[in-house]
């Protein structure tokens, strides 16, 4: 990666490939509407989009006969997107995303606009191919699996607020949800063991070929005289590995992840909610689904795809469209918060013992562990009042553990806070 | 809800859809297999049965006997005959044994072996019964019961009884089996002498066609069988496939991966590479298996094609004819089915790439074989190439290409791309050589044969590295924590070993893990530079050190890429003037100081010491202080005060000469020549080269020397220009000059310059003729106007600002007022400030001092900055550090860790890239693009070194260093003194060649440039500090080590510049014609060859010497020659006539160092003697390396013959045209020097040089070599000529001399008395010595009467010795009592006198006309005197010189051959053959003191007396 490689006529011929399957697409979903729901209009539009595809392809081939790479994502495009993904913006969109996509649910999950944002993030995806540097980190096979997380989670994700969201509506006016209609139960054989095995079956043949045309990666032998720069986790861990630039691994490495397993684990314990069971629901478990996916989507996927595609050399940041410079050098001049704290007050916080020091930083972990709660059960009385308060205390903790990340990661940005706590005497920093 | 019996999904579906998953599967399945049937590897081994088969299967139609057939059809008549009659010899045994022979064999057989059976039967109850018996009679012999006894003895009795018959039935039967062996082998006598002829004639036969069979064989073999074919198929060859991938495991040689130590190796390469270690594999067989013409082909080449193909067809067919007939018909057993034969001569096209693939690793006798010093199996491919060893892809194999063409087609044949996760790609071909330096730590190692290089561009990168110094900034130390990595260069300590007392050098040598350097800093010493040059002289020098001399190695580091005024910011724009004054200031400043004992480092030492002694005197000191003291104390001990030139002048014993001796400055013609005489003669321009000899000129003839081991004086006379005050000192700069020839060591006591042997006039001659050697061209002119502009104390400030703000002792916040007037307070200025900071300068400036003291300053600290030190001794730096990155491991440094900056844009702007450096049909010549780049302005830039730049590659990287090293700072921006330093080198110096146009010139420079680069790089990339396992480490046994450490001194001293020191060595291919021309030769040569050399009949005289005799060639077809002086000449009229060649075929001649032996057209072995002229064919030199050294002589033989034409007289022809005389007088060649002299006086003369002989030109000068070099010397010579001369039993470095052995002494006598009595001459010379001696007596008696005191005792002693001996012999000979004759003679010890007098009798012109033996003068005096040789020469060396001087030399030495073979000379000096004379000769001249001081041989002292 040295920005060296030159696009050429075989990226064309791909991307007018991956653009004529964005054509049938449409065209299969155009048809869908044509025979199937006989809505007219909606496939006249898919038609059309698929016609654009069509014209790409046709664009792109052209180009590949003339060995030239085609219309390559232009510059000020490039450049948009490597702003809209520093690390402030892209978390500050994933969160309004998120809060957009829940309150005007209705709208997101019509399959319309759902296949539009869908052929807009193809139409947009075989684009940024033609940048060299974009390019090169996605071909990446390791980092093949990212494309298919986004896709499916996405996929999956929209099923269930549609499915949600026509439940919501039925159950409102009082019919049973979809899943109510078909509730009969199934023979294990062969309705369920017979469909394994064929799955099975299929996922064999798929790894196979994924074998066959991805090999895997071979990088340079391992030595502890260099690291690899960047050094990265695997991808579904980098999630994890994003954590550690803003706690210190027993917090980020040991705490967290512990707090996640117990939370997942404890969730059936603390879950009195005893509607949405065996059917999608929203408005019936809001606050669980809300939950759910504001730590799963936001926190865990988006980190992953952010650790993957837009964390460089030296852990650095970098845009999509950005070259991997190992020379870049970004200021790190984060502060602690107790040096904030007596520095305001006008006192050499680092001539004190670290008890006197750090008490403004202690003091505002411990109010947050301890006077949080009681503040909440005030707050959520019904809630309190309906859980008791053992799992009241223990839901309020989990979820004090999973704001933790966002209250660390907005405080670094706003005013570049290193550390709440800060001992290094006794290696305990937070 | 209750569960029905009914499926959710349709049964029907979940079926279609099962079956079709299962599909998919055994699609993907089929998928799986097919991919593992393409591996990489596989359709590449797949196709190499293919190339196998058509190769062996061509070699088979080759090979084919066509010419051979009448005789082979001969032979299988006789073996037809001989077969009938091992028929008939069976028939006769049939009917001896009457009727059915094979009936009787196998009853004769079954009877055989039925006995044996019986015989062991009986053996074994043999055996057990006398066991039995040997109990029965130990227990009767116990028994204490008589009855029990009595039994027990007849049951002994009885056994012994039976022990006796088995013994009878044994011998029965061994005898009827030795009947029985008899009688068949009686039987079949005459089948069995039948039967041994047929397989003597089978044999004969089988040698005939030998070859042949071979390769039929392995065709056989190699065609493709229905068998192979199965096992070959897709996924049958996912089982049991004949398609693996090979490795070699390597143990011992492992990789270094990070922490992950002693990982094996594996090395996978011949997986692909399959024919890397097959002979017959060449790249022109392998282009050659293409049969078949193809539309891209010429016409030429389809018609060459077409009758290849159907020749080699036609012959095949015959072939298989043959094969077919002596299979089938003859019933031959050919070890393979004449069915596996192919049908025809298959065809294969390999691409070039795959040529390369399937070739054969050049030279198998040095590489891969394993015979050879670096079988495969122990060595694998990657410890010498690099490249991940253990890939079976291309891509992962890390291929590195050698060139942009090779970089495209391997992209475009394999996908290529630089892999970056290997930290050691391939060496590119290139710098292949790099791998060498792993195990071949002493790089002189790799010099085979005394002058072969084997990696030529290796040690030419290394003796670049090692003359330019790059080892003073950057460290190449050879060792990693105490283990041997690479070659160590490393600077000697200061001061240096042999300054200090023995017991410290003792102490620094104690410890084995870190030896002190040995390296000695390449420039001159600026230590007393203020008696040498000027300040504006050396101002302008900095600035642009080849702007004075174009060939200087003096780097540049001003006007450079990234420091010249146009690139650099306003406000540094004066920076380089500015520091360029300081700088010279600064050397001045200090050489005055140092003059006068003034300097810094012995006034802080003189300070200390002031400080620290009243400490000592009221025992105060620390334990830190105490040690402080003595460091100090030894410090000015060791800095002694020098003496100014002013004052005195000391000559080469370093003696004061009177000022008398010296003349005053004379410009006088007269005066002029002798200088310009003295200066070409005396050896100068061995190491020097001057543009003054170069042009004829005051009755001198031109002399224009290339020799660059010195600096080029051509401007010596501009720069060697002291000034007094300001003011030119034409005085002071003479005496300057002058002590420099006298004694270099004065002004640089580690310079290597010698010490000439001149006399204090003539060194002022010869300072005079250069001194008027003004040259006034125009680049000079360029030059000397270019002055540097003096520094105003703005500029000043300006630069010292940057130094002191950074100064860790300085407040940063008083940087201007100490600029302004020094530091006054250093409590507040700089509370730290040490003793010996370079601040310290500044303190307590006086007013008006300010600038030199800023300029001190700045000096000081930019010779820091820049390590000016690491090549001159500067005061002030006598403990400074390298301040370069260590190289020691930059061979595999990470690419990662090099900065490359934005050098892509760099060279995008300045340079214009070619893509290739060379044109591919002439490598000599620049490429033609390259040519024309350089016309445009941009410089060449080579694309294979710009992708590599790119690519973020190592050779990118060092290519781009070396070529612009600063270039890295390119559009950075820098604080002065953080920017790079490292200053650009040139490392290569063409001459311009007559009629060359200025682009032409300086293409060929750019060029010549770009291939030493390259040579500077292939010896730095080599350096990876990897500790190898001793057992592949190059360890040389003690005489070849011996040979590799002298070679380096060697070349530290440049001794080849005067000698030359080994002779060429040429590799001949000797077909036929050349076996022939060799032959005629050796006819013309063998009849001037009787003096010493033996006709057939006779045998050689010293057979063991190699001079004389040599083993016959290894291999007939290939002989390797030891020769000098070779020329081109074109063949004879009687070669032409009566060999037939063309007579403008060019033939190599050079004169045999060593004698030769080759295999005649005959097949006979015939030997050439050193010393005559041999020919061969120029086409058929395989491979050519030059002699080693005497280029001086050389230049010098033209030169002296025009000088005085009647001395030195030429003869011969073109190149041929030499002077035997004038060699004579020269530096004589050191070939066979170790043969030739003592070791031990060797080491005195190297040490030492006396005069040897009288009448040379020039004197060996005295070097300043330390015993250590003089003894690697003196070994080299010892161990070189044992390796290349082993038959004459050389010993070194200690020696004795048999002849002086008291033992021999007597046998001698007694030897040579026998021999005067065999040939009956014993009477006679009785008679004559008899009177001899009583002359003798005589001359004594009146002497011993003239004599007075001491000397009568003496004289009398004499005389009453002679009387006895006179007595003796006088009775004997009248008695005529011959026994007592033969004891007195043998008791006068007269093999010694009669062999004393072969020396010493003149008139006979046999020594003395020539040679001074002591007192008695020679006729004319051409040789070193006689006496040297009794401790000079090796006896057996001065006999075989004595016995042919020609052989010994490389040119016709006019020493006589005086005792020629098979003539009696001299017989009535001394009788014997010309042998025994020579014998006699050397043994006396071995005992000359005291063979002289015989009484007889007394008289032969002329007038003189009291001599010895």
């Amino acid at each position: 990666m040295h920005g060296s490689e030159q696009a050429s006529g075989s990226l064309a011929y791909g991307l007018a490939f991956f653009y004529f399957l964005c054509f049938l697409l449409n065209a299969g979903f155009a048809a869908y509407h044509w025979y199937l729901s006989k809505n007219q209009k909606q496939a006249k539009i898919w038609g059309a989009v698929g016609g654009l595809f069509l014209i790409l392809t046709l664009v792109y081939l052209g180009a590949g006969l003339f060995d030239s790479p085609g219309p390559a994502l232009p510059q000020a495009g490039r450049d948009l997107v490597d702003w809209a993904m520093g690390p402030i913006v892209y978390t500050a969109l994933s969160v309004l995303g998120f809060i957009a996509v829940l309150y005007w649910r209705r709208f997101f999950t019509q399959p319309a606009v759902a296949f539009a944002i869908l052929n807009l993030s193809l139409l947009f995806a075989g684009w940024a191919m033609t940048e060299p540097n974009f390019r090169s980190i996605m071909t990446k096979p390791d980092n093949v699996p990212i494309p298919l997380l986004i896709y499916s989670v996405g996929f999956t994700t929209w099923v269930a607020l549609h499915r949600a969201v026509i439940n919501d509506e039925r159950i409102a006016k009082g019919e049973p949800p979809l899943e109510k209609l078909e509730d009969e139960k199934v023979l294990v054989w062969p309705d369920l063991v017979y469909t394994e095995l064929i799955a099975m079956i299929i996922c064999t043949a798929i790894l196979i070929v994924w074998a066959i045309v991805l090999k895997a990666p071979l990088e340079a032998p391992a030595t502890a005289a260099k690291a690899p720069n960047p050094s990265k986790a695997p991808w579904y861990f980098l999630g994890l590995q994003e954590m550690l630039v803003y706690y210190d691994p027993w917090m980020a490495g040991v705490v967290l992840p512990t707090m996640i397993i117990v939370g997942l684990i404890a969730i059936p314990y603390i879950d009195f909610n005893p509607k949405g069971a065996g059917y999608y629901t929203f408005n019936q478990r809001k606050f669980a689904v809300v939950m759910f996916l504001f730590g799963f989507v936001v926190l865990w996927v988006t980190l992953i795809v952010l650790g993957t595609i837009l964390r460089g050399p030296n852990w650095n940041f970098f845009g999509p469209f950005e070259y991997w410079d190992t020379h870049k050098v970004l200021p790190l001049n984060n502060v602690n918060l107790s040096t904030i704290f007596w520095n305001a007050l006008g006192r050499n916080a680092a001539a004190m013992p670290w008890y006197t020091r750090e008490i403004p930083g202690i003091i505002l972990v411990v109010l947050y562990l301890f006077g949080l709660p009681p503040l909440m059960a005030k707050l959520m009385k019904g809630y309190f009042i309906k859980m008791g308060f053992l799992r009241f205390f223990m839901l309020v903790t989990l979820i004090q553990f999973m704001a933790a990340l966002p209250i660390k990661m907005i405080l670094r940005w706003t005013i570049n806070l290193k550390y709440i706590v800060f001992i290094p005497e006794y290696f305990f920093n937070i | 809800m209750a569960a029905t019996d009914k499926p959710y999904r349709n049964q029907y579906r979940l079926d279609v859809v099962f079956g079709a998953s299962c599909v998919l599967l055994l699609l993907t399945t089929v998928w799986m297999l097919y991919d593992d049937h393409n591996r990489p590897f596989k359709p590449i081994q797949r196709k190499f049965r293919d190339v196998e088969d058509a190769l062996y299967t061509q070699q088979m139609a080759e090979k084919f006997p066509q010419d051979r057939l009448d005789k082979i059809k001969a032979v299988w008549e006789e073996a037809d005959k001989a077969r009938e009659k091992v028929k008939k010899a069976k028939e006769e045994v049939a009917t001896k044994v009457g009727g059915d022979a094979d009936a009787w064999l196998k009853k004769q057989a079954l009877e055989k072996a039925r006995l044996e059976a019986q015989y062991q039967d009986t053996k074994a109850t043999y055996d057990s019964e006398v066991s039995l018996y040997n109990i029965l009679v130990d227990q009767r012999d116990n028994a204490t019961e008589p009855g029990h006894k009595k039994k027990l003895d007849e049951a002994a009795q009885a056994k012994k009884k039976l022990i006796a018959e088995l013994d009878k039935k044994l011998q029965d039967l061994q005898r009827q089996l030795t009947e029985n062996e008899r009688v068949t082998s009686d039987t079949l006598a005459e089948q069995k002498k039948a039967e041994d002829e047929l397989a003597a004639i089978e044999d004969n036969l089988r040698k005939l066609t030998n070859d042949f069979d071979r390769t039929a064989k392995l065709s056989a073999q190699k065609s493709w069988k229905v068998g192979d074919w199965f096992r070959a198929l897709p996924i049958i060859d996912g089982f049991a496939s004949p398609y693996k991938i090979q490795q070699v495991t390597l143990n011992d040689l492992t990789i270094e991966y990070g922490s992950f130590k002693d990982v094996p190796r594996y090395d996978r390469c011949t997986t692909c590479h399959l024919a890397i270690d097959r002979g017959g594999f060449t790249p022109a067989a392998l282009r050659r298996l293409d049969l078949e013409e193809k539309k891209d082909d010429s016409e030429q080449v389809k018609k060459e094609k077409k009758s290849r193909r159907e020749a080699l067809q036609e012959r095949y067919k015959e072939a298989v004819k043959f094969v077919k007939e002596r299979g089938d018909d003859r019933k031959e057993d050919l070890g393979f089915k004449v069915g596996d034969l192919a049908s025809k001569v298959p065809s294969v096209r390999l691409s070039e790439a795959q040529v390369r693939m399937y070739s054969a690793h050049p030279r198998l006798g040095l590489f891969v074989d394993s015979n050879s010093p670096h079988p495969v199996e122990k060595f694998g491919c990657t410890t010498c190439h690099a490249g991940q060893g253990s890939a079976t892809e291309f891509y992962f194999a890390a291929h590195t290409p050698d060139n942009t063409a090779q970089k495209k087609e391997w992209e475009k044949e394999h996908k290529w791309e630089p892999f970056h996760d290997w930290e050691f790609p391939m060496l590119p071909a290139r710098f292949v050589e790099s791998g060498c330096v792993k195990c071949h730590h002493q790089m002189t190692d790799l010099i085979r044969y005394g002058s072969q290089e084997e990696a030529p561009k290796l040690l030419r990168g290394y003796n670049l590295v090692r003359e330019n110094g790059c080892f003073g900034c950057h460290e190449i130390s050879g060792l990693k924590s105490g283990k041997a990595v690479g070659p160590d260069l490393r600077l000697e300590p200061w001061p240096a070993l042999e300054q200090l007392t023995a017991d410290e050098r003792a102490k620094i040598l104690a410890d084995p893990g870190n030896p002190p350097g040995t390296m000695r800093k390449v420039g001159p010493s600026l230590r007393r530079i203020s008696e040498k040059t000027n300040e504006v002289w050396a101002r302008k020098w900095i600035n642009s050190p080849r702007g004075f001399r174009p060939d200087t190695r003096m780097p540049h580091f001003y006007n450079l890429s990234t420091n010249n005024a146009d690139v650099l910011p306003q406000d540094q724009k004066d920076y380089p003037a500015t520091e360029i004054s300081s700088i010279a200031h600064y050397l001045f400043e200090e050489s005055q100081a140092y003059l006068t004992g003034t300097d810094r480092f012995r006034r802080f030492n003189e300070d200390r010491l002031k400080y620290l002694k009243p400490l000592e005197e009221r025992g105060q000191l620390s334990d830190k202080q105490a040690k402080e003291l003595i460091e100090v104390r030894r410090r000015l001990e060791i800095a002694v005060k020098p003496t100014p030139l002013a004052l005195q002048i000391v000559d080469g014993d370093g003696k004061p000469v009177p000022e008398g001796d010296i003349p005053a400055s004379s410009d006088k013609a007269d005066d002029l020549k002798a200088g310009r005489q003295l200066f070409t003669e005396r050896g100068c321009l061995a190491c020097h080269s001057h543009a003054g000899t170069e042009k004829a000129g005051a009755d001198l003839a031109a002399v224009a020397g290339e020799a660059h081991f010195g600096p080029n004086l051509s401007r010596l006379a501009e720069k060697v220009v002291v000034h007094l005050k300001g003011q030119k000192d034409p005085v002071a700069s003479r005496r300057w000059l002058i002590q420099w020839v006298l004694n270099p060591n004065v002004s640089h006591p580690r310079t290597r310059m010698p010490i000439m042997h001149l006399k204090p006039a003539e060194a002022a001659r010869v300072a005079d003729w250069l001194l008027s050697q003004k040259v006034d061209d125009r680049e000079f002119q360029e030059w000397n106007d270019k002055d540097v502009p003096a520094p105003t104390q703005e500029m000043l400030k300006n630069l010292a600002r940057v130094y002191l703000k950074k100064a860790p002792a300085v407040n940063t916040l008083k940087v201007d007022e100490v600029l302004e007037k020094g530091f006054t307070d250093l409590k507040t200025e700089a509370p730290l400030m040490t003793d010996d900071a370079d601040e310290q300068v500044l303190v307590n400036i006086k007013p008006g001092d300010l600038n030199d003291k800023l300029k001190y300053y700045i000096g000081k600290k930019a010779v820091g900055r820049m390590g000016c030190f690491a090549c001159h001794d500067i005061p002030g730096y006598e403990y400074a550090k390298p301040i370069g990155t260590p190289l020691n491991d930059w061979g595999k440094k990470d690419p990662a860790r090099l900065a490359f900056e934005d050098i892509v844009a760099f060279v995008k702007a300045n340079y214009q890239t070619v893509p290739a450096r060379d044109d591919p049909t002439d490598k000599a010549k620049p490429a033609k693009k390259w040519t024309e780049a350089v016309k445009d302005g941009k410089k060449p830039y080579e694309q294979f070194f710009f992708d590599a730049l790119e690519g973020h590659m190592r050779e990118g990287f060092l290519h781009q260093k070396i070529e612009d090293p600063r270039s890295y700072d390119y559009n950075r921006d820098m604080k002065w003194d953080d920017r790079l330093r490292m200053p650009q080198f040139r490392f290569a110096h063409p001459r311009r060649t007559d009629g060359e146009g200025d682009d032409e010139f300086k293409a060929r420079t750019d060029q010549a440039e770009a291939e030493a680069r390259e040579a500077v790089m292939t010896f730095i990339l080599g350096l990876v500090a990897e500790p190898i396992h001793p057992r592949y480490l190059n360890n040389p046994p003690p005489d070849r080590l011996a040979e590799v450490k002298g070679r380096q001194v060697l070349e530290k001293f440049n001794c080849a510049g005067c000698h030359l020191v080994r002779p060429g060595v040429y590799e001949v291919r000797a077909d036929q014609q050349t076996r022939e021309l060799l032959k005629l030769s050796h006819d013309t040569v063998a009849k001037g060859l009787s003096t010493d050399y033996g006709d057939v009949k006779a045998p050689i005289d010293f057979a063991a010497d190699n001079a004389w005799g040599a083993p016959p060639p290894a291999d007939p077809d290939r002989l390797q020659m030891f020769g000098v002086r070779p020329g081109i000449r074109k063949p004879t009229p009687r070669q032409v006539e009566q060999l037939g060649i063309d007579p403008d075929r060019d033939l190599l001649r050079f004169r045999l160092a060593d004698a030769a032996a080759f295999v005649d057209p005959a097949r006979q072995v015939k030997v050439f003697p050193a010393g005559v002229n041999v020919g061969v064919f120029k086409d058929q030199v395989v491979s050519e390396s030059r002699s080693f050294g005497g280029t001086f002589a050389d230049l010098m033989v033209p030169y002296l013959a025009k000088k005085d034409l009647t001395k030195y007289k030429m003869e011969g022809e073109g190149d041929d045209r030499d002077s035997n005389t004038a060699r004579r007088d020269l530096p004589p060649p050191l070939v066979r020097e170790g043969e030739r002299v003592q070791p031990e006086w060797l080491f005195t003369f190297l040490r030492n040089p006396t005069p040897i002989r009288p009448q040379v030109i020039l004197r060996m000068p005295k070097f300043n070599m330390s015993d250590d070099d003089a003894k690697a010397l003196v070994n080299y010579f010892g161990g070189a000529d044992k390796l290349r001369n082993p038959g004459i039993g050389l010993t070194y470095p200690y020696l004795t001399v048999p002849q002086r052995d008291e033992f021999y002494w007597r046998e001698r006598s007694a030897d040579y008395v026998g021999r005067l009595e065999k040939a009956g001459e014993l009477e006679a010379r009785g008679k004559s010595y008899l009177e001899e001696t009583q002359k003798r007596l005589e001359a004594a008696r009146e002497a011993a009467t003239a004599a007075k005191d001491d000397a009568k005792k003496e004289a009398e002693a004499q005389r009453d010795a002679l009387e006895a001996e006179v007595k003796a012999l006088k009775e004997a000979v009248d008695t005529k009592n011959a026994a007592r004759l033969k004891k007195s003679l043998e008791e006068a010890q007269l093999y010694w006198s009669d062999g004393y007098r072969l020396l010493a009798t003149t008139g006979k012109s046999i020594c003395l006309d020539c040679h001074r033996v002591g007192a008695v003068k020679a006729k004319e005096e051409q040789g070193p005197p006689l006496e040297l040789a009794f401790s000079r020469l090796r006896p057996d060396w001065t006999e075989h010189w004595m016995a042919n001087p020609d052989r010994l030399l490389t040119y016709p030495t006019p020493m006589p051959q005086n005792f020629p073979r098979g003539q009696l000379l001299f017989q009535e000096l001394m009788s014997g053959s010309s042998l025994e004379q020579v014998g006699a000769a050397r043994d006396v001249l071995m005992n000359l003191p005291k063979v002289a001081d015989m009484p007889v041989n007394r008289s032969y002292r002329a007038a003189t007396s009291g001599g010895k």
